[in-house]
């Protein structure tokens, strides 16, 4: 290997050597730079109008500026943000900044003067210019002070397919240093010794599926990073690659390496168009470099990394759903064994690794195994992405170290606000199932959440407070999985159609009509265990499995909420709607016929100046009657 | 390498590689399942054949896990039963409640697994699916409401026989088994080798019944109504209820039929002495001109795979009509007996598609007019009152009832070549017995044979099923050196039909084999009658594919 030094000028796009690795560098002294913070989810709150507007701006008031477009930092719910840096001023990073608010906060900023607080998330303390008064540090702020960030680190403020800057901090130094001082079989030993699990969900230990691979001879062996990250509520994959499509394929390259594979597709839902065009351009760039191609490096390597843009349904995050699907067939789970590892596509060895799990290996390659499990605690090592979501005040992408409380996870993102009133979470999406609000000191590893009965999943963390009702959230879950199932195996094809059929009796409208349909409610309640039971042993996939996960912790933590609506037939949270019933006080009513008015199905019956009546079979349980009756004769329920 | 394993605490062995199920099939444990087929990959879709794990206690597909060395299961703990009660009750709750009106009562997998497993009560109720019948084909029905999407058909189909017509489609609750954009099985590729039929555990797929025209017919007054009996139904009757010769089982045919009320009974096996005949006549003069390739077949199955996929081949194929078609337009066509309607009784599905294509029409019509299953000629006597097996005998009319052993060589995979083979022997006057030959009546997917014949040696492959014939074709298609490829859909020939009592029964095989011809006649050509009739205009007319249809 000695004769193979390691040739910086040859391995950098532009020729420089990189700087001091950790920051990014730009000349502070001249003009302004406007970063702005372009994700799917600033796309989606407007950031693109944003950006024509601040771009006019500079052109009619000819100011001298620089715009440079950055990935998104994660704080989904403050979007758009916008850092500007003024010479001579600390970074200030402007939030929610809407196209008509532009000029205003640029002629006040250019001036000096601070805008409108509701605008201002903070400033950076990155020790340039002077720094705003009044203005709260970034790092200060709840939601960054109690993150760990290793692989989010400076993902607002890197321009996502700039080379030279993912070089600038550290990048590519993990895999030169596996090229040329590891051999695969010592890269695998380093990631297994990291203590690395898949993010995926399964929580395997990545080390041993990559040396498994490379044990297995074949003429040929893949590689596959599952980007195909389809759980309702989890964003955290899509976030990681649109704002540092180099780690990912730094990743990729050193698990080709580690496990022998010469050919990498990533497998992104097509739906990813920023991410899947920000790959596309990094993937160029690296062919151009000479990191990607025959010989990297002169290293002997070979890799090819290609893009397949799935198709979007949620069985084909399953692995060998996912190979089906790259094979060009339909996207059912095939039965294992076997393994990928030793017949998947194209009945060759295969790595299929989350996304999320191939970001970790250059930080471990670059820090080192002992580096990594630091990070962590005594049962999992390193970090985690939770997509945070759900009656929370802030919103988006929070990491944490593994073993973490779920409860510093809610103040991140509740800055206090709610955290009475919060009733629970849902973690890992259709897979995972609920912690209730006492449980909130539950470390959030894999170890702790598997004694629990729950699965990460990929990381979705929705947070629930008193105004949801975990029956309608359940029926919400079981619902995907009927519409999501692939149709193969029958315990999750029927069974999920069984369960959301008892969910969707649950929460039907009171009706004594029909004796036998409440017979059936609760009987169909009755077998609700007894069919997860089932369904969780018998199923096929993991899809199938984990799906009555949610089921089965919701009657473990939340059983009076069921017996409340199976019994009762109220929901206390107000979300069933069909179980409200709105009926007018005689005593109360002026006959102003406001209510009448308002009723959207015409349910409400009367002359003026008389007693109105609502019509129970056409009411649909608006409650706009309720809301506009200034008499208090509209009872509810 | 032999494994031990342990099944219900008894000690077995297994081969390296094998599946549980496999291995207990073996040894006489009987693992439910309504998804598997044997010599395909397993796709553990039914998740019925879960076994316990002694040490582990996780519940594992007996179809997809290989067994290991020392592993210990239960096949029927009350922990397996109790999820195979539920998984059958969650396929009962969306499966529509009419089995004693379905066409598979009795004989469906679903209902004696439920049986089996003994259900008796309904844990679960909901929505069912849609009702929805796809009745576009000529010999299949589609009931997509019965179907619990097992998956054999759609395996078979692409797996085995190669067309895929049929798919599953859309996910989760709106998964079904389509056609090509659900246009219905007419539209499709589907080649109607009724192979799905074989396998559907359910009555999802099933042949479509003509028995109620059938019955008006037979009382019409204006009108006789004659049927046809194919030899390979005939066998499968006498093997199902003991008969083991073949003139005695058609004897009690004939006179259960008549009894029945049909004017005339009679075997197809006298215009397989005629089709072989013409064959040999045919290769005769067809080799003197050119040397190409013939592929001998009449399996419209086989026809029409081959017009799909490979229509540059449809040239090789003998311009013949099938023996059924040539009786039928015998009985058409006798002018003494009036307007007759024409039964007939097959093996298959594919002849009922062939009964509608226009080469076999005379004046516009159909020779023959209804095409039924053996299945169906059985329910059609039990309408009837009459029971199999039938005491009475009946006679076969003249000239119907002389026919040569060789005539029974229709029935098997392998048998239109050694018929050929042996036909043009008889017609160069040299009779040798070729224990060569034997080869053709081997089980093998595909066969080959090197024979001496008029001027010099020629090359048979033979095609066992639509398997050997989709690899032949995407291998060897331009393979120059092979005279003669013979091909029939159905493994073993129309003696496994999809519509057979029973499939792959060695009884059914020896009772057409062991058939010593009428009068001891060996050979098709040697048979009189056709001899005589060899100078008539009218054979050509029969025998011979007119595209426009008989005038």
């Amino acid at each position: 290997m000695s004769d193979k030094a390691p040739d910086m000028n040859k391995t950098t796009v532009s020729g420089n050597a990189p700087e001091a690795s950790g920051t990014v560098s730009y000349n502070h002294d001249t003009g302004v730079r406007i970063f702005l913070q372009i994700g799917t989810c600033s796309i989606i709150a407007g950031i693109l109008e944003t950006a024509r507007e601040i771009r006019s701006y500079i052109q009619i008031h000819q100011v001298r500026a620089e715009v440079y477009e950055c990935g998104c930092m994660g704080m989904c719910s403050s979007d758009p943000v916008v850092d500007v840096e003024i010479s001579g001023r600390a970074k200030i990073s402007l939030q929610k900044l809407n196209a008509n608010a532009v000029t205003d906060i640029f002629d006040s900023l250019l001036n000096h003067i601070l805008p409108d607080n509701c605008f201002i998330l903070g400033q950076y303390s990155s020790g340039y210019g002077l720094p705003w008064e009044g203005v709260p540090f970034i790092d200060d702020l709840p939601f960054f002070s109690l993150q760990h960030r290793v692989l989010l680190k400076d993902a607002g403020s890197l321009v996502p397919v700039s080379l030279q800057q993912y070089q600038q901090i550290g990048g590519f130094d993990g895999l030169r240093k596996a090229l040329y001082t590891y051999s695969p079989a010592a890269v695998c030993d380093e990631i297994t010794q990291s203590g690395l699990t898949g993010r995926g969900g399964g929580g395997y230990s990545t080390g041993a599926k990559l040396k498994t691979v490379l044990q297995h001879h074949s003429h040929k062996k893949f590689l596959i990073c599952n980007a195909d990250e389809s759980d309702p509520g989890s964003f955290s994959g899509r976030l990681l690659i649109e704002s540092k499509p180099f780690m990912l394929l730094e990743g990729i390259t050193i698990a080709a390496y580690a496990s022998g594979a010469t050919e990498a597709i990533i497998y992104i839902r097509n739906q990813y168009q920023l991410a899947i065009e920000r790959l596309r351009e990094a993937i160029r760039i690296l062919y151009q470099a000479h990191v990607l191609g025959d010989d990297i490096w002169d290293s002997g390597m070979h890799l090819n990394i290609s893009i397949y843009e799935s198709p979007g349904a949620y069985v084909c995050g399953e692995e060998t759903a996912l190979i089906e699907n790259l094979e060009g067939n339909r996207g059912m789970p095939r039965p294992k064994p076997p393994y990928p590892a030793t017949k998947g596509y194209l009945n060759m060895p295969t790595v299929v690794n989350n996304a999320e799990t191939l970001c970790n290996l250059p930080l471990i390659l670059l820090h080192g195994a002992e580096w990594f499990q630091s990070l962590g605690n005594s049962f999992n090592s390193g970090t985690k992405l939770f997509s945070v979501a759900g009656n929370t005040r802030v919103g988006g992408v929070v990491e944490v170290k593994m073993g973490t409380s779920i409860q510093q996870v809610i103040d991140a993102t509740n800055e206090s606000m709610f955290s009475g009133e919060l009733k629970a979470i849902q973690l890992g999406g259709p897979s995972g199932g609920f912690v209730p609000a006492s449980q909130f000191d539950t470390p959030l590893d894999y170890y702790h959440l598997k004694q629990m009965n729950l699965y990460l999943g990929s990381g979705s963390f929705t947070v629930l407070n008193k105004n949801n009702c975990i029956v309608d959230v359940c029926k919400y879950f079981m619902e995907f999985i009927e519409n999501e199932s692939c149709g193969k195996c029958i315990p999750c094809r029927e069974g999920s159609q069984r369960m959301s059929e008892i969910f969707r009796r649950i929460v039907s409208r009171p009706d004594d009509s029909e004796e036998f349909a409440t017979l059936l409610r609760f009987k169909g309640v009755m077998q609700l265990e007894h069919m997860a039971g089932v369904m969780t042993r018998t199923s096929l996939c993991g899809l199938g499995q984990n799906a009555p996960g949610v089921v089965l912790s919701a009657l473990k933590h939340f059983r009076n909420e069921f017996e409340e609506h199976i019994f009762e037939r109220v929901c206390s949270a107000d979300v069933c709607r069909n179980l409200k019933m709105f009926r007018i006080n005689p005593e109360n009513c002026t006959g102003c016929g406001i209510c009448a008015k308002r009723c959207p199905a015409d349910a409400i019956a009367g002359s003026l100046k008389q007693v109105h009546y609502i019509v129970p079979e056409r009411c649909i349980a608006c409650g706009l009657c309720f809301d506009s009756c200034k008499f208090n004769a509209i009872i509810k329920n | 390498m032999q494994l031990v394993f342990y099944a219900n605490n008894n000690r077995l062995t297994a081969k390296k590689g094998e599946t549980i199920l496999d291995s207990l099939k073996r040894h006489g444990v009987k693992i439910p399942t309504l998804c598997n087929l044997p010599e395909l990959n397993p796709t553990g879709a039914c998740r019925l054949c879960v076994v316990e794990n002694d040490e582990t206690g996780e519940l594992m597909p007996a179809c997809s896990s290989p067994v290991t060395e020392g592993l210990r299961i239960h096949t029927h703990s009350p922990e397996v039963l109790k999820c195979r009660q539920t998984i059958v009750d969650l396929l009962l709750t969306n499966h529509p409640d009419d089995c004693l009106y379905c066409d598979k009562n009795r004989s469906c997998e679903l209902q004696s697994l439920a049986e089996e497993l003994h259900i008796r009560e309904r844990l679960f109720t909901g929505t069912k699916k849609k009702a929805r019948t796809d009745r576009s084909s000529q010999g299949l029905v589609f009931d997509h409401s019965k179907c619990i999407l097992c998956g054999r058909c759609v395996k078979i189909c692409d797996q085995i026989v190669g067309v895929s017509a049929l798919e599953n489609v859309f996910r989760g609750k709106n998964t079904s088994v389509e056609t090509v954009m659900s246009k219905g099985l007419y539209y499709s590729s589907c080649i109607q080798c009724g192979q799905c039929i074989n396998v559907c555990p359910t009555g999802a797929l099933r042949e479509k019944s003509g028995i109620e025209k059938i019955t008006e017919k037979i009382y019409s007054p204006s009108e006789k109504t004659s049927v046809v009996l194919s030899a390979a139904s005939i066998a499968s009757i006498g093997a199902v209820f003991g008969i083991k010769k073949f003139d005695e089982v058609l004897e009690m045919l004939v006179a259960a039929l008549k009894e029945t009320g049909f004017s005339k009974v009679l075997p197809d096996a006298f215009a397989s002495d005629i089709y072989f005949s013409q064959l040999a006549e045919w290769v005769l003069q067809h080799h003197q001109n050119t040397s190409k390739k013939i592929i001998l077949t009449d399996c419209p199955a086989v026809i029409q795979w081959i017009r799909q996929k490979h229509p540059h081949c449809v040239s090789l194929l003998t311009p013949l009509r099938a023996p059924l078609q040539i009786v039928a337009r015998m009985l058409k066509n006798d002018v003494a007996e009036g307007r007759q309607t024409v039964v007939a009784v097959m093996p298959c599905i594919a002849r009922k598609t062939e009964a509608m294509q226009v080469h076999n029409f005379s004046k516009g019509l159909p020779d023959v007019d209804f095409v039924v299953s053996t299945n169906e000629l059985l329910r059609l006597l039990r309408t009837r009152g009459l029971y199999v097996p039938f005491p009475k005998r009946s006679l076969i009319e003249k000239p119907y009832n002389i026919y040569s052993a060789g005539s029974m060589l229709h029935e098997f995979n392998g048998g239109f070549s050694e018929a050929l083979i042996k036909n043009l022997q008889v017609l160069k006057g040299k009779t040798i017995v070729d224990t060569r030959l034997n080869e053709l009546r081997t089980n093998k997917n595909v066969k080959t044979l090197t024979v001496p014949l008029h001027d010099r040696d020629y090359n048979f492959v033979v095609l066992n099923g639509m398997q050997a014939i989709n690899t032949y074709f995407e291998t060897y298609a331009h393979d120059d050196t092979t005279d003669f490829i013979e091909m029939s859909a159905c493994t073993g020939g129309c003696i496994n039909g999809s519509s057979q009592l029973e499939i792959a029964s060695p009884v059914m095989s020896k009772i057409l084999l062991d058939f010593q011809g009428t009068g001891l006649l060996t050979h098709s050509v040697q048979n009189a009658i056709v001899k005589g009739m060899r100078m008539e205009q009218l054979l050509h007319r029969l025998t011979h594919i007119n595209t426009q249809g008989d005038e």
